[in-house]
This record gives C-alpha cells, sequence and structure tokens, in this order.
C-alpha cells in the first residue's frame, strides 16, 4: 500500500508539472496583458509610454518568458506563491482568505450531494416502478440538465425577489452570524449541489438495481435478515464503489462548479478569485489556481483508490 | 416503508432548522429596502419624483446607511501616483476628494477654495480650504499637499510630469510649477484618482499595497473595513469640514456600504428585492424598473466613435474621402431612434451639443446619405465597393445594423469580436480596418479635456489613425489657452478641421448611463456627478432609514 501511494504521489508531482507549463503558456496565449485589465480602457488610453513601461515593469512582465516561469515555480519551492498583480497582495494571503469560504461552500454542498444523493438514489431502486420513483427521476434528469448559472439566477428571482424568504447574495462567517450565514448559503449550495445530487441519484439507483439482483442479496433474503442490515451491509455496501468513484470526481467538480455559482451569488471564494483573475489577466493568480485544482483532483483521486480497499477486501488482498 | 419515513424525517428536521433562521429579520447588511418594506414585494406604484422638499425638518435627514454596490475591480484607492482603474472613484468616493471639481465643462472649488494661473502659464497658486481635517486628525494644508503631490508626479502615471515642482507660500497656499501650461493638468486634478488628495501620515505609516485598500482623506465618510470581493464599509467623520447651507454639520448619513458583486444581473436583482438603495442600470430596463416603483435618473454618458485605420497607407481609409463615405453611410438617427429607444441622440461631431466648450453649430458633419456616400466611394476608386472589418468587444444591433448600412454602399465588413483588453491591445500595436471605441464623458460633469485626451490625445491611437499636422498643432493651442473664450474658438476650428476636413474618426451616438435610486432617497444629484456612480455624498440622505 505504501508503494502504491508513493508511485501515486509521484506520478501525480509529474502531472503537476505538466498542468503548470500548460497554464502557464495558456494563460499567456490569450489576448490582452495583465496591464491592460489592471489599468482599464478608459484609462489605458491615456496612458504614455513611460507610464506603460514602469508598470511593466512593476508586475514583472518585461521579462522573457522563461525567467517569468523559472520565477514562478522557484517561488512555489519556496513557499511563495507569487504576487497578484490585480490586488496588489500576495498570493497566500488571497488564498488564505478565499480558500476556506470555497471549502465551506463546498463542503456543505458535498455533504448534501452525498447525502441526499445516496439516499434518493436508493430510495429510486427499492421503490422502482412507483411514483416515488418516477418522481425522482424525473428531478434528477432536470436537475442534470438544467445549467447552474440558470439555475442560480432563477432561484436568486424566486426566493429573493419575488417570496423576499432569502438574500440574493453575499457571504457571512457562520462565526460572524451563523443565521445570516446559514440563509445567504441556501442557495448557492443547492444550486452547487442540484448537479452532482442529480448524477448521484441516477448512478445510485442504477448501481443498487445491478446488486439486488445479485446471488448474494438473495441470499440474505433467504437467510431471513431485516431489510436494513440486507441494504445497508450487502447491497450499499456493495454499490459504494462506482458511487465512490463519481464522488471522488465531483470533488473537482464542486471546486470548479463553484466558480459560476460564486460569482453569481457574490461569495469571495477561489472561484470567484479564479474568474477575476482570468478576466484580469492576472496570470500568478490563475496558474496557482489551476495548479491548485491539479492537487485537489490529484489527491482526491488518490483518496478515492485508496478507499476502495475498504469498501471492498478483494481489492485489499491483491 | 420504515426508511421512507427516516428519510421524510431527516427532511424536516433539515428543513425546520434552516426556515427557523428565515423568520429573524435580515441581517445588517441586508435590511429589506424596497419600495414596499413590509413585504419585499411591490405591491404598489409610487409616484416617482427625483428630487425631495426642501421643507423636510433638518433633524430627519440624519442617520442611516447608503448601500451601493458595483461589479467594477477595486485597484486603488488610497495611494497617490500609482495606477488606478475606471472603478476606484466609485469605491473610494466617500473617503478622498480632490483638489478641484469638474463641473459643466468648467472647473469648481473643493478642497482648494480658489486658485490662480500665472500670465505666463507657468504656474498655479491654489488657496485651500483651512480647517479641514484627515480621517486620522492630521491637518490638510499646504505642507500636506506638497507631500502628496510630490509622491503623485513622480509615480507611475505620468499625467503630472508637466509640474517641476510644488512650493508651499503659506499655510493654506500652494504653487504648482509647470513645465507649460496645459489644461490636462487640471482635468487630472479634478477627475484623476491617482491626484486626488490623501494623508501623508497614512502615507507614511502604511505600504501602499495596504493604502490600495485602505484609503485615508478628508471625505465626509472614514474607512471602516473592506472585505475583497465582497464590500468596503466607511462611517461618518464627525470632524468633516463641509456644513450645509442651514449650518448643519454634514455629512446626513451615519454610514456607507459599497458592495461588490460579480455578476450584473445579480446587482439588478439585488436592487429590485430592496437590498441596495441604487444600481446603474441598461436603457432596456428602464421601463421595468419604473413601473416597480424606483426613480431612474441619467447619468454618465458618452459618445461612440470609430476609429478607422487612415495611417495604414495601403488601407482604403488612408484616402479622407473613403473615411467621409463611411460617415455618410451610417443612419444614425435610424440607430438611435431603433436601439436607443429614445435615450441616445446622433453625433456628428467631438462635442455634442450639451456642451458650450466643445460643441460647434457650424460644423456640417456627415448627415447620413448613401447616394453622397457611394458617389465619394467612386471618386476614390471604390466603385466597387471593398471589404474590410468591424472589430468590436460585443456584437449588438447597433453594429449589425451599422453593417447593414455600409453593405449598402458597398463596403463589405466583417466584424471581428474581441474582448475589451484584446481591443485596447489592438489599438496601441495598431490594427487593421474599423474599431469601434467609446469616448468619455458627456453631461454636466464632463470634461472637455478629458474627452480631447481619451479621443485623440490617446497615445496608442497613433499608430493607426491618422494625425494630421494641423490638427495637432490646434490641439496644442488648446491645451495651453488659458483664456476660456479664445479656447472655445481654437476648438471650433479644430471641430471643423477635425470632423469637415479630415474626418479624423466618425462619431456615431451619443448615449447616456442610467442609475436606478429607491424614491426615499435624496441628494445624490447623478446628473451632476462625474463618475455616474460618485456622488457628492455629503448630502445624500435617506427619508426612510
Amino acid at each position: 500500500m505504501a508503494s502504491y501511494v508513493i508511485r501515486r504521489l509521484l506520478i501525480g508531482a509529474l502531472v503537476l508539472f505538466l498542468v503548470s507549463v500548460i497554464v502557464f503558456l495558456l494563460v499567456r496565449l490569450l489576448p490582452g496583458d495583465p496591464l491592460t485589465a489592471f489599468v482599464g480602457e478608459g484609462e489605458l488610453g491615456t496612458l504614455t509610454p513611460e507610464s506603460r513601461a514602469l508598470l511593466m515593469a512593476r508586475f514583472g512582465l518585461d521579462k522573457s518568458l522563461t525567467m517569468q516561469y523559472v520565477d514562478w515555480v522557484t517561488g512555489l519551492f519556496r513557499g511563495d506563491l507569487g504576487q497578484s498583480i490585480a490586488h496588489g497582495q500576495d498570493i497566500s494571503s488571497l488564498v488564505a482568505y478565499s480558500l476556506p469560504i470555497t471549502a465551506h461552500v463546498g463542503a456543505l454542498s458535498l455533504m448534501i450531494i452525498v447525502f441526499f444523493g445516496i439516499t434518493f438514489g436508493v430510495i429510486c431502486a427499492l421503490k422502482r416502478g412507483t411514483w416515488i420513483d418516477t418522481v425522482l427521476t424525473l428531478l434528477a434528469n432536470l436537475g442534470i440538465t438544467m445549467p447552474s448559472f440558470w439555475l442560480g439566477i432563477l432561484s436568486i428571482y424566486f426566493f429573493s425577489l419575488l417570496l423576499g424568504w432569502l438574500p440574493t447574495s453575499g457571504y457571512t462567517s457562520p462565526f460572524e452570524d451563523f443565521w445570516l450565514s446559514t440563509r445567504q448559503l441556501i442557495l448557492p449550495v443547492m444550486v452547487i449541489a442540484s448537479t452532482g445530487m442529480a448524477g448521484l441519484v441516477r448512478l445510485g439507483r442504477t448501481v443498487m438495481l445491478e446488486v439486488m439482483m445479485q446471488d448474494y442479496v438473495r441470499t440474505a433474503w433467504a437467510k431471513g435478515l431485516r431489510e436494513r442490515v440486507i441494504i445497508v451491509r450487502h447491497e450499499l455496501k456493495n454499490a459504494m464503489i462506482p458511487i465512490i468513484t463519481v464522488l471522488g470526481m465531483m470533488i473537482g467538480m464542486v471546486f470548479s462548479g463553484s466558480v459560476i455559482v460564486e460569482t453569481i451569488f457574490n461569495i469571495p471564494g477561489m472561484g470567484r478569485l479564479t474568474v477575476t483573475a482570468l478576466f484580469d489577466k492576472d496570470y500568478q493568480v490563475v496558474q496557482f489556481s489551476v495548479l491548485m485544482m491539479g492537487a485537489i483532483i490529484i489527491l482526491s483521486n488518490l483518496i478515492v483508490d485508496i478507499s476502495y480497499g475498504w469498501f471492498d477486501p478483494r481489492i485489499r488482498l491483491n | 416503508m420504515k426508511k421512507l419515513i427516516w428519510v421524510l424525517l431527516a427532511l424536516v428536521l433539515v428543513s425546520s432548522l434552516v426556515l427557523s433562521g428565515c423568520n429573524q429579520e435580515m441581517g445588517t447588511t441586508t435590511s429589506p429596502i424596497s419600495p414596499s418594506a413590509t413585504t419585499g414585494k411591490t405591491t404598489e406604484t409610487p409616484a416617482t419624483t427625483k428630487t425631495q422638499s426642501s421643507t423636510t425638518p433638518k433633524s430627519e435627514k440624519y442617520g442611516g446607511t447608503l448601500i451601493m454596490a458595483s461589479t467594477l475591480p477595486v485597484r486603488n484607492l488610497g495611494y497617490p501616483g500609482y495606477a488606478t482603474s475606471p472603478g476606484d472613484p466609485f469605491y473610494s468616493c466617500p473617503a478622498i476628494e480632490s483638489l478641484i471639481d469638474s463641473e459643466y465643462g468648467t472647473y469648481v472649488p473643493r478642497l482648494a477654495k480658489s486658485w490662480d494661473i500665472a500670465e505666463d502659464g507657468k504656474s498655479v497658486t491654489f488657496h485651500l480650504q483651512e480647517g479641514v481635517k484627515f480621517h486620522d486628525g492630521t491637518i490638510m494644508d499646504a505642507e500636506a499637499i506638497k507631500f502628496c503631490f510630490d509622491i503623485a508626479r513622480q509615480g507611475e502615471r505620468t499625467e503630472l510630469r508637466v509640474v517641476n515642482s510644488i512650493d508651499v507660500l503659506g499655510d493654506y497656499t500652494v504653487r504648482f510649477n509647470l513645465d507649460h501650461f496645459d489644461w490636462t493638468f487640471m482635468s487630472t486634478l479634478a477627475i484623476c484618482e491617482f491626484a486626488r488628495v490623501y494623508s501623508p501620515l497614512a502615507i507614511q505609516t502604511y505600504t501602499p499595497e495596504e493604502l490600495a485598500t485602505h484609503p485615508v482623506g478628508t471625505g465626509p465618510f472614514k474607512f471602516v473595513d473592506y472585505k475583497r470581493d465582497a464590500y468596503i464599509k466607511y462611517e461618518r467623520f464627525d470632524d468633516y469640514w463641509q456644513k450645509d447651507a442651514d449650518g448643519n454639520q454634514l455629512p446626513y448619513l451615519d454610514a456607507v456600504e459599497i458592495r461588490m458583486y460579480g455578476e450584473a444581473t445579480t446587482g439588478l436583482l439585488a436592487f429590485k428585492a430592496g437590498e441596495l438603495h441604487r444600481w446603474d442600470i441598461q436603457v432596456q430596463d428602464i421601463e421595468d424598473i419604473e413601473a416597480s416603483g424606483f426613480v431612474v435618473s441619467e447619468s454618465i454618458g458618452g459618445q461612440s466613435i470609430i476609429y478607422p485605420d487612415g495611417a495604414n497607407p495601403e488601407s482604403p481609409f488612408s484616402d479622407v474621402r473613403v473615411r467621409q463615405a463611411l460617415a455618410y453611410a451610417i443612419d444614425r438617427v435610424g440607430i438611435t431612434e431603433a436601439v436607443g429607444e429614445g435615450y441616445w441622440d446622433p453625433g456628428y461631431q467631438m462635442v455634442g451639443d450639451w456642451s458650450e466648450f466643445g460643441y460647434n453649430p457650424d460644423v456640417k458633419g456627415y448627415p447620413y446619405d448613401p447616394d453622397k456616400a457611394r458617389q465619394l466611394l467612386k471618386e476614390a476608386g471604390y466603385a466597387n465597393g471593398f471589404k474590410t472589418t468591424i472589430i468590436t468587444e460585443m456584437v449588438s444591433d447597433t453594429i449589425l445594423a451599422m453593417q447593414e448600412n455600409l453593405a449598402a454602399v458597398g463596403i463589405e465588413a466583417k466584424i471581428q469580436e474581441m474582448s475589451q483588453t484584446a481591443t485596447v491591445e489592438l489599438m496601441w500595436n495598431g490594427w487593421d480596418g474599423l474599431i469601434i471605441g467609446g469616448l468619455g464623458w458627456k453631461g454636466g460633469h464632463a470634461d472637455i479635456m478629458s474627452s480631447l485626451v481619451t479621443g485623440y490625445l490617446t497615445p496608442g491611437l497613433r499608430v493607426s489613425m491618422i494625425y494630421p499636422p494641423e490638427v495637432d498643432e490646434l490641439v496644442e493651442k488648446i491645451k495651453s489657452e488659458q483664456d476660456l473664450v479664445q479656447r472655445k474658438a481654437l476648438m471650433d476650428e479644430l471641430e471643423i478641421v477635425f470632423i469637415d476636413k479630415y474626418c479624423v474618426n466618425i462619431p456615431l451616438f451619443e448615449t447616456t448611463g442610467f442609475t436606478a435610486m429607491v424614491p426615499y432617497l435624496h441628494g445624490m444629484n447623478i446628473e451632476e456627478s462625474f463618475w455616474s456612480s460618485q456622488g457628492k455624498l455629503e448630502k445624500v440622505w435617506l427619508s426612510e432609514k
């Protein structure tokens, strides 16, 4: 197991290196530069060549591409994440502020996805063919097809504007005002969770139906075990392998999906930081955000792979 | 069956936990402020008024928190000389003031109560307001101005390079020694964020990065808190230097909060839901907003312009007849009526008729005349037309209409949509064809010099747009002509040369911005503000707190 983990980590490091090169080059292929985004069209037009040169030097854009990459990577190894051009701050301070917010929203969304997605998927399988199955499957199909941007705006319009039940947007730390924080997060968490939940319901239903047809399940019924024991210990546990695989992918999806939701709901998390950095051509922020996303996905996949062994002893023994 | 009951029970518990929070009033940052304050829904349409009766008892003006918002980013709110972006004046306006202001094309006092321009134009002496304090308690005097502007003029922005030195002549008298007189110097002092007045103590205490989001100035409100991508908060500055006409201490408001939205639609919904007191809107939203009981005010406007690559010798637009044909080919009146919904005006010269300082009624311009356009193209050797490209940030109905107009006279224009940064990049490095650009600003606050700067003096445009020596000479004279009557005469001459003779670029439309406000917000005076969202907040008050 240890050698497996080390091997996966080494491969992950190689992947991250490739990601760093690709994102470094790609972001610079986009038209424009941080200067034009920083100053804005209205004021950029009035900049003299001298002003422009001073700003390029301040942002380190006067160096060669190779030197910019080397400076960035060596800085990462020193713990220096770089400087944001747009915000004029260390990226570490930006991330220290934004990452917990995204983690908060993401964790809540994942909890809802896991709990309701698996629960409803199991219910659909157990009640297949009934009106419950029909309704839940229909909702799941809708959840998958509805784009989060559209769903977000619509939910604000309905729950905030028409009904006046919830705030339109914003984020408050739960330690500052727990109830305001909760009310502000209801809509964005539900929007992020909707797609994940829908996918998990459909997958859960399919996988549970397969497992329910297995011989060992029939044996368990024949032995007279209680329904709850059969579902939890025999059916659900065997259905978890593909579900965990999808959940691992969803961790990346939840963090990347937060890009749209955080922008719509005005949540100052990593997603919003990345989006504005992209529009601002804030190279170092984009580079670090993508690299961090890659690391999260690699780690989550690794955790998923390791967890297979816990759920399926056959994998452990092999 | 039991499973279903457990699941439903869990749902009920979670729902009750969540919804229990909904019974409480919204927190201080989201207090409902819709026209109908009881339900958040509009149940009636109150009469919309732009001004409030002046008989309101002055005590009722005090109190309340003004909540505004923008989608613009924050760059530099509090350090002189560093680059800023268009949103910065808005976010810093509660706290930062300038030496002078721009109103209706001229300059008016602010922190400087008067000024004298030397006859030779080599210096401008400002006489400062007395008794003005910075938020940190220090005094705004001549030494403070010198300190602040010595940093500003040596910073990244070079507009103040015309200032050679700054002398302190007395406690409240300071002289800027210029290399030569240039109206853009006065324009810079009036409208540029980096050339405002900041506390020297704060500059010496904090780093530029800290001051970028922590402005310390002389404004009616002092900085309280900033959360990136969320808000910036200010509270009333009790030692503010201004009083109202009755001698009452300003400002009226207790606090100002400016929120930052990533998405304009969210901002609009927040405004309609009662979470904001004002929001900038598009022309197509006016009817809906007014029907909902809000007030709509015209705000900052600008001009839409076509920049042809006349400096490119291989371009058809290097021939003045082709540029004139282009100008004749566009049906500005038809487009403004169809797209502008009655709020736009056709533009035929550099400055619209809203300005006495720049508009020349003797300019012929190029009213819509496709036959004339075809004739000019034929004379220029393009009887069969030619192909070109329209570079724009957004393919709108206006662009499509213009494409049709050009096609009708034989100019086949392909539309190339590019991001704003890419468009600006092209303006700096040169382009082929036509670029649709903007020009600010119009209205009561507009400053002719800033219009000239953005529309003509922009350094990057010289790569592709023609700059006839005759035009250059006139512009230089205008910049340094102290006598406003003579300056107006030079502007009149410039308009004729720029438009009728050389057709350097093609003005299209005078556009207008709009700001929606709740009816109980008073004193904002959007029309008189330089920036659409930048009001003189010291006189703003809420009749519903």
